[in-house]
């Protein structure tokens, strides 16, 4: 009897929280659905790199892909790019901080849609993909190579030389050692052009809410959706994370610490605008095909970018597409995974910012369920597996 | 020959840029200070949040004439308490007019763009607000 008031009493309550579950259920408002759409349409339309003459070229991308595995690139016989950017790991290695020719400082980013980037790498020390693939060539912590070892490859592997010249018009040989470089570079930037994130669950609901087909927007689970109210509301994590890719694409500090050792600082923006004006391998450099040369739209943010102090210590907003493949997690891989991302930014220690800093950036406070839902949302940014 | 020459220089002349002088003085300022005013449009009228963008300003100084000085221009997020990451560079392209290229927004919000002109007792700051969705 007693069983039978009990089933009953849970039934009354089923029925009388029907209502309210759904009541509950998640909405968004006309300005959240504005704001939900700019997350989209994913894929952007293809596009190719005026600065690179083999962007988009056929025979550019095949030998981009062999140089992007091969190891012989260092002089070591032992780093390739591939090494750090691993295609099983969303070409990232999975690693606090890339283990090349040495141990270095950066946590490696991954690959996928780096062609859609303005600046490259942590600290935008580069304005193309190709500079970018030049960058770790040389770097002694990476590949430790140089232009005379990259040229001394191609020209005396058969096969190598073969698809240069047939990718390029001219032997290796006759090229000359620096354009080698940065013909490789454009290989390698043409392959990695293609690596493109897959659609995603969100992709799928952002679609569906454009189009109005309810029954669709339904299926994305309600975690995820109050995730999205959170990122894009109180949260204000679209202030930095905007548009498709989920990126300003521009820097910023987060409170992230930026010490490498007893008395080193990652200098992040500012070492990177540095190593940018003074590289030769840029859109405002001679080895820019661009017919516009620096007068070139592409370049606009290049010549004006400024050095600014702010920039010290800032670093580059990550995409988020496909974050849930990508930990650890901050230029510096401090943050083994999304959980601990929650938490950094739930109880962020705004003395760690720089007291010239942004005031965009204070504790979220997250409640248990919050940080759930967010890191949902986060998941949902990844392609199904 | 000589008539495709001429078709050609005429072409050029029409789609050349209007180098008329600022109409000073301006209907409708969007930002005065003292015997300066000044206004603008952007080329996109409606740059995305990222996207690099031109400003077209017309100046004008003391007794309504076209202000002919430097201008130096910014924008900034008063209540995040940060500007752009990029310095515009700016050109005179007839008294009183000007454009100014390198201009990008990294955030959306509301924006300030910052004008300092050389007044005749020092420089003189004008600002507008923007608001970037």
């Amino acid at each position: 009897m007693i069983r039978l008031l009990v089933l009953a009493a849970a039934l009354i309550g089923a029925c009388a929280n029907a209502p309210s579950a759904i009541a509950q259920a998640v909405s968004f408002s006309e300005p959240e659905r504005a704001a939900i759409l700019r997350f989209g349409p994913w894929p952007p339309p293809p596009s190719t790199d005026a600065s690179n003459r083999v962007s988009g070229d056929e025979k550019a991308i095949r030998l981009g892909l062999l140089l992007f595995n091969d190891p012989r690139l260092s002089p070591s016989g032992r780093v390739a790019c591939a090494s750090c950017h691993q295609p099983e790991q969303a070409f990232a290695d999975g690693l606090p901080v890339a283990v090349g020719a040495a141990k270095g400082v950066r946590n490696t980013p991954s690959l996928l849609d780096a062609g859609f980037s303005r600046w490259f790498g942590w600290a935008g020390a580069n304005d193309t993909l190709w500079g970018a693939s030049i960058r770790p060539i040389t770097a002694a912590a990476e590949m430790a190579s140089a232009a005379e070892h990259v040229q001394s490859l191609i020209t005396t592997d058969t096969a190598l030389s073969a698809t240069f010249t047939q990718t390029f018009g001219e032997s290796a040989e006759a090229m000359g050692t620096e354009p080698v470089l940065v013909a490789v570079g454009k290989a390698l930037a043409a392959y990695q052009e293609t690596l493109i994130s897959k659609r995603t669950p969100f992709d799928a609901f952002r679609d569906a809410l454009a189009a109005g087909n309810t029954a669709a927007t339904s299926t994305y689970a309600d975690s995820a959706k109050r995730g999205l109210k959170l990122f894009i509301g109180e949260g204000r994590c679209s202030l930095c994370h905007l548009g498709p890719r989920f990126t300003s694409g521009e820097f910023d500090d987060i409170g992230v610490p930026f010490f490498t050792g007893p008395g080193k600082v990652d200098k992040g923006r500012y070492a990177g605008i540095q190593y940018f004006k003074d590289s030769a391998f840029t859109r405002l450099g001679a080895y820019s095909d661009d017919p516009a040369g620096k007068d070139s739209p592409a370049a606009i943010p290049s010549r004006h970018v400024a050095l600014q102090g702010r920039a010290f210590g800032s670093f580059k907003v990550p995409s988020l597409r496909g974050v849930q493949e990508t930990a650890p997690y901050m230029h510096n891989g401090t943050l083994k995974t999304l959980p601990e991302v929650m938490e950094h930014y739930s109880k962020m220690d705004q003395e760690r910012l720089h007291i010239d800093g942004a005031a965009i950036l204070r504790p979220l406070n997250l409640s248990p369920q919050q940080a759930l839902d967010l890191e949902a949302f986060l998941r949902s940014l990844s392609p199904m597996k | 020959m000589r008539l495709a020459g001429l078709i050609t220089g005429v072409a050029a002349l029409l789609s050349a840029p209007t180098l008329a002088a600022a109409n000073c003085p301006i209907a409708a300022p969007m930002a005065a200070a003292g015997d300066y005013q000044l206004s603008y449009t952007l080329t996109p009228a409606l740059p995305a949040v990222g996207q690099p963008f031109q400003m077209m300003i017309q100046a004008c100084g003391p007794a309504n004439s076209a202000y002919t000085g430097p201008i130096l221009v910014d924008a900034d997020m008063p209540a995040h308490r940060h500007s752009m990451n990029y310095k515009p560079s700016v050109i005179s392209t007839a008294p009183g007019t000007y454009v100014a290229e390198g201009f990008l927004l990294h955030m959306p919000g509301d924006w300030r763009f910052k004008f300092r002109l050389a007044g005749a007792n020092g420089p003189v700051r004008l600002a507008h607000g923007h608001v970037q969705p």
